[in-house]
């Protein structure tokens, strides 16, 4: 009632004082008034008397009953606004001082305006770009395909377009039809605005759970090894944690890294990591969007307890072939994208990556571990490819094929030969460690009416990991041939099948509906295969393969139930199927916003998640010796609730966030404390412990957006435990990703419209670990090869607190016919050395010592980008 | 697969290393039993206790416990005698296939152990070396014929010790004195019973393994070691084969003690624990058999 109340007050301010004004100023009149328990008629008369004014009505609209009415001073048009309109009645100046007085009409016409918002120099469609009226305020953003839809009343009206480092384009028309408006929005000139926070520059509602970084911000960060890294940048948000230093696991409201869903183009990725975890497989150049949920989760997204990661790639410029040239210090790039038809409906991204460690490795020859005999030459190399083909029917039918491949490769291969008169001598010994992702993934948009817009996904993803060894030893001499053959060569591989369908539906602008269905095809294989040709008795090798289906279905309602009240209410149903065992598991979700005014926003969030997959981790560096394992039987389903509750400040120049978080997670899963690293056995489920975990903590950003020093402070103040019977004697233990304090202040400054620096500094408490406490002698000869440790509690001890500064600086030319930048800067400014493990070690003296051990030492770097 | 080796040249080149203060807490010591039963050897038994992490003070023994042996029946078999700097030894050898079980008393707190002597493992070792060149890469091979003829699942296991002369060299680079060295060495090996063992990775120069693939019948097994000259000032004299054989317990205390011995400087691992068999107490009261084998070079 009150919404309409407003809303009426509104259309009559707008439309019928205008028209009423043009007339005369009968209107104008001030008045005073007071009546007590008089009809509607009779308080109309006391006005005419005042006013001189003759109101003209049919006695059958004006309602029964008496009233009380009073105003002070007030012109003639809000008094009788505050008089007529709670009764539903229109008033306008038929002629002179006559007044007619008419019944609202019931129905206002609705229209909706909708279509695609572009980058006008490369066709690129903006995600997240702003769509609002700028008379009623009253907006929307697009989608991640960047499809908008405002359904308005019909009115004059001014709708502008506006996205971060883009000049806004405003149209005002009067608004009686349905439109399809597509858009191009023309990049600024000087170097884009420095944002991650989701608040809009005016309209639409602030996000608190929700963080942007798009392809202008990442391009200013800071850069490690000449690699601006995606995941790096969102270690720098609040409730967000490193794990390790350099490394790209990311930890969410204490959640371990398997928790987080992260997607590119809405591919699930399984290990986003290059080298061990120092580098992300995101190519930062190919990246146009990534958004970091983690709160208040669309029902969307499931399968993954703390957050998601959406990575959505560039689709192709489609206004000229565009090339990128990349060179840095461990690697290099080159990206091909642009139109590949005439009519420039169809466009294409190539992009490539390769790291050259190994190829420095063998021109520098230089070789770790060998001896006389055998050289030994080890080498690491990774590699990723992105691919995308765009194909626009026309303005509502879009078809997209996306692919990526990544491998990392680390081999170490030994060699000799010996040949004289009596005989020759050949042996080969090649290891390798690798793993990698392949992702493929079909996808269909299509606007099917100007209010609903679906699209169709069938992709596919692969991660594997393994190691091989391929030894041989051949001797010939006068007597006889002798030939020994060794192969072994483990492999664990997950594939995911999946299928969906999801629809966007606002039938009205008060009420948005995401709703869709879809199924997963887990298959989860482990292979080990030897051969000896010295065999005793025939080794079978083992080959065991599981397979699960995965169907959910759900629903998300956006709400305005009040002009400020947001409510999102969320369901998703999920139904988990593996050898006979069926989980069935809905998630409700919830997440309600109230504005108290212009500037102040109170929301609070609540979510429940169920995760069939679990990762057995043994390290923190984020390894692959990580394995992905099915939900079973026994184990069954992680599960976590997850509750936020904050306050919002906004204003033109800064966005304040406080939030504080509550978080249970169950079933979860770890090695037992006499258990390690699962290879050839396969008796997982007897190796592992079932759980418990908790974490609550406050989380705080604040940001400024605008001038030429923008940047954000985040500051996150936590707890993270975990609990299993068969770990710690059953004592609740500090998680290893528990950090007290988490502090990131992240700087850029635009020095001309050339130069820009930036700079990040972190610090965070210590991380936790197990430490020995006490040493024995195995064996009574007590010799130092047998000492044995007796380890203390689990994580009882803390590394030293965490702190390092990076900067950059970049330096651009931009020519009509090219762009180019030169990155300068480093990493760990100040030279810190950051704890990356602390292990037992003896000093010079032959003491026992405790020896800490630093990763990165002061790096700096170069980078050297084209684009043409 | 042991991930720091394929990580390592990533940390030898960018790592830093410092000593640092970790304030540890200080923890009572804890009893620590180390005895193990051969068949006709004396039962000795020595007791020691832990020290902390970065305590670099000498082993504190025990040197005032009562050790008593008893039979699987707690027949009195003998009390052990005190030999000081914690050992206690007695005077019956311990005979196979028989069960014993230990008392130890320290002041009021009692430790309790129990295991076998196993039998000495049937095993035929027969040389099939093929010595190269001084100062040229050399492999050293044997074949053993191991007998199981037991159903139960029996447990082996099996080191190297070699044995060698060593010139040192005067200020001229001449030959100056000898020395008789000797070192237990890496063991290697392409036969897959074991290299399929789950227990062998964890130490080259301590394989173990049980019969899983051939039980109950006769195994060929080819080991063998390619570093033993390693350069010319070194002369082979013979190589000394233990090849043993373990009770359950033993086996196990021996694979965890290996496991943890391989992880325990891996910052990519769990902290993993031996599995001892004495309540309250580290180590292990244990029973194995050793077949001792000398393989002499040919000159």
């Amino acid at each position: 009632m009150l919404r309409l109340t407003v809303f009426t007050c509104c259309l009559m301010l707008f439309i019928g004082m205008p028209k009423l004004m043009a007339q005369n100023n009968v209107l104008n009149k001030k008045i005073s008034i007071k009546v007590n328990k008089q009809t509607i008629p009779e308080i109309l008369k006391e006005i005419e008397k005042k006013a001189g004014v003759t109101f003209n009505y049919n006695l059958r609209i004006i309602p029964g009953g008496k009233f009380n009415f009073k105003a002070e001073d007030e012109e003639l048009s809000v008094v009788l606004v505050l008089l007529l309109q709670p009764h539903k009645l229109n008033f306008s100046v038929l002629f002179g001082n006559n007044i007619i007085i008419t019944k609202q009409e019931t129905k206002i016409k609705k229209y909706t305006i909708s279509g695609f918002v572009y980058d006008e120099k490369t066709g690129e469609k903006l995600i997240n770009a702003n769509v609002y009226n700028l008379y009623s305020l009253k907006g929307t953003t697009t989608n991640q395909d960047g499809f908008y839809s405002l359904t308005l009343d019909e009115d004059s009206v001014n709708i502008a377009y506006s996205y971060v480092g883009y000049q806004i384009v405003a149209n005002a028309f009067y608004l009686n039809a349905n439109f399809i408006y597509n858009v191009n929005l023309k990049p600024n000139l000087i170097l884009p605005s420095f944002t991650v926070t989701s608040k809009p520059n005016n309209g639409t509602q602030f996000k608190p759970d929700e963080y942007r970084l798009n392809t202008n911000t990442l391009k200013q960060f800071p850069v490690l090894f000449g690699e601006t890294d995606i995941i790096k940048c969102l270690q720098l948000l609040p409730g967000v944690n490193a794990g390790n230093d350099g490394t790209t696991g990311i930890n969410i409201r204490g959640g371990g890294p398997d928790q987080n869903l992260i997607l590119l183009d809405d591919v699930p990725v399984y290990n986003p990591s290059h080298i061990y975890g120092f580098f992300s497989i995101f190519n930062s150049d190919v990246v146009k969007d990534v958004t970091l949920y983690k709160g208040g989760l669309s029902s969307r997204y499931g399968g993954r307890l703390s957050s998601v990661i959406d990575v959505r790639t560039i689709d192709g410029n489609t206004k000229k072939i565009n090339y990128l040239v990349s060179v840095g210090i461990l690697s290099s790039k080159l990206m091909i994208n642009g139109p590949i038809s005439r009519n420039k409906k169809t466009t294409m991204v190539v992009s490539g990556r390769r790291s050259y460690f190994d190829l420095l490795n063998s021109i520098t020859k230089t070789t770790l571990f060998s001896n006389q005999y055998s050289p030994i030459y080890s080498g690491y190399y990774f590699y990723d490819f992105n691919g995308k083909i765009n194909h626009r029917f026309n303005a509502n039918h879009q078809i997209s094929l996306s692919l990526y491949s990544g491998l990392d490769n680390s081999f170490i291969k030994n060699s000799f030969k010996i040949k004289d008169p009596q005989k020759v001598v050949k042996e080969k010994d090649n290891q390798t460690l690798f793993w990698g992702n392949k992702l493929g993934s079909i996808r269909y948009n299509h606007v099917i009416t100007p209010k609903l817009f679906g699209w169709f996904l069938a992709s596919y993803s692969r991660y594997n990991f393994g190691n091989e060894s391929d030894y041989s030893y051949t001797e010939q001499n006068d007597s006889q041939n002798i030939e020994n053959v060794y192969n072994y060569k483990f492999l664990s591989v997950i594939r995911d099948w999946n299928l969906m369908y999801n629809v966007e539906y606002k039938p009205l602008n008060w009420l948005n509906v995401k709703m869709g269905s879809g199924f997963v095809f887990h298959e989860f294989s482990r292979e080990v295969s030897t051969f000896s040709n010295s065999i005793v008795k025939s080794i079978p090798s083992t080959k065991e393969s599981v397979q699960s289906i995965e169907f959910n279905a759900y629903t998300d309602l956006y709400l305005r139930i009040h002009r400020k009240v947001n409510l999102t209410l969320g369901m998703l149903y999920a139904q988990y199927n593996l050898q006979g065992v069926q989980y069935l598991r809905p998630q409700p979700r919830i997440n309600l916003n109230y504005k108290l005014n212009k500037h102040f926003l109170i929301h609070g969030a609540y979510s429940n998640s169920y995760q069939f997959l679990h990762l057995l981790t043994s390290s923190n560096a984020g390894l692959p010796i990580d394995l992905w394992l099915p939900s079973t039987n026994k184990i069954k389903p992680e599960y976590s609730n997850i509750t936020s509750i904050g306050v919002g400040y906004t204003n033109k120049h800064i966005v304040l966030n406080v939030e504080g978080f509550n978080k249970n997670m169950g079933n979860l899963i770890d090695y037992k404390d006499l258990s390690n690293y699962i290879g050839k056995d396969n008796n997982w489920e007897d190796k592992v412990t079932v759980g418990k975990g908790w974490a609550y903590g406050i989380e705080t950003l604040i940001e400024k957006k605008n001038g030429k020093t923008t940047g954000w402070i985040s500051y996150t103040y936590s707890w993270n435990f975990r609990q299993f019977n068969e770990i710690n004697n059953g004592k609740a233990f500090p998680y290893k990703y528990d950090r007290r304090h988490n502090l990131s202040i992240v700087a850029h400054h635009r020095i001309t419209n050339t130069i820009d620096v930036a700079a990040t500094w972190v610090y965070t408490s210590g991380a936790n670990t197990t430490l020995p406490t006490q040493v024995y002698y195995a064996g009574s000869g007590l010799s130092p090869d047998n000492i044995i440790y007796v380890f203390g509690e689990r994580n009882a001890f803390k590394f030293p607190d965490y702190h390092k500064l990076d900067f950059g600086v970049n330096f651009k030319r931009i020519r009509t016919k090219y762009e180019r930048v030169w990155s300068i800067g480093a990493y760990n400014v100040y030279n810190r050395y950051n704890t990356f493990y602390v292990t037992p070690a003896y000093d010079n003296s032959g003491n026992r010592v405790l020896r800490m051990v630093s990763l990165f030492p002061i790096l700096p770097n170069v980078n050297y980008k084209i684009n043409f | 697969m042991r991930i720091k080796h394929y990580i390592w040249p990533i940390l030898l080149a960018l790592g830093c290393r410092q000593n640092t203060d970790i304030v540890l807490p200080k923890e009572a010591p804890i009893l620590v039993v180390n005895s193990v039963l051969s068949s006709d050897s004396f039962i000795t038994v020595r007791l020691s206790y832990t020290q902390g992490i970065t305590e670099n003070v000498p082993v504190v023994f025990e040197s005032g416990a009562m050790v008593t042996i008893y039979d699987q029946d707690t027949q009195l078999i003998e009390n052990l005698a005190n030999a000081g700097n914690g050992w206690y030894k007695g005077a019956i050898k311990a005979l196979p296939s028989k069960k014993y079980l230990a008392k130890i008393a320290i002041n009021s707190s009692v430790y309790w152990a129990f295991d076998s002597v196993p039998t000495q493992p049937d095993i035929n070792i027969t040389d099939t070396s093929r010595i190269f060149f001084q100062g040229k890469p050399g492999f050293f091979s044997i074949e053993a014929a191991l007998s199981d003829k037991q159903i139960s699942t029996n447990y082996y296991g099996m080191k190297m010790r070699y044995f060698y002369e060593y010139y040192t060299l005067d200020a001229n680079g001449q030959p100056d004195d000898t020395i008789d060295k000797n070192e237990w060495i890496d063991i290697e090996t392409v036969d897959p019973i074991l290299t399929e063992s789950d227990f062998s990775k964890f130490s080259k120069k301590h394989l173990l393994w049980s019969d899983k693939y051939f039980n109950n019948t006769t195994a060929i097994l080819r080991v063998g070691s390619s570093v033993i000259i390693r350069n010319n000032r070194q002369k082979p004299h013979y190589l000394v084969v233990y090849t043993e054989h373990y009770t359950a317990g033993s086996f196990q205390y021996y694979t965890t003690l290996n496991e943890h011995i391989f992880y325990q400087n891996d910052p990519f691992s769990q902290p993993t624990i031996v599995n001892g068999n004495i309540p309250n107490a580290f180590g292990s009261f244990v029973g194995r058999s050793v077949k001792v084998d000398t393989i002499h070079f040919q000159q």
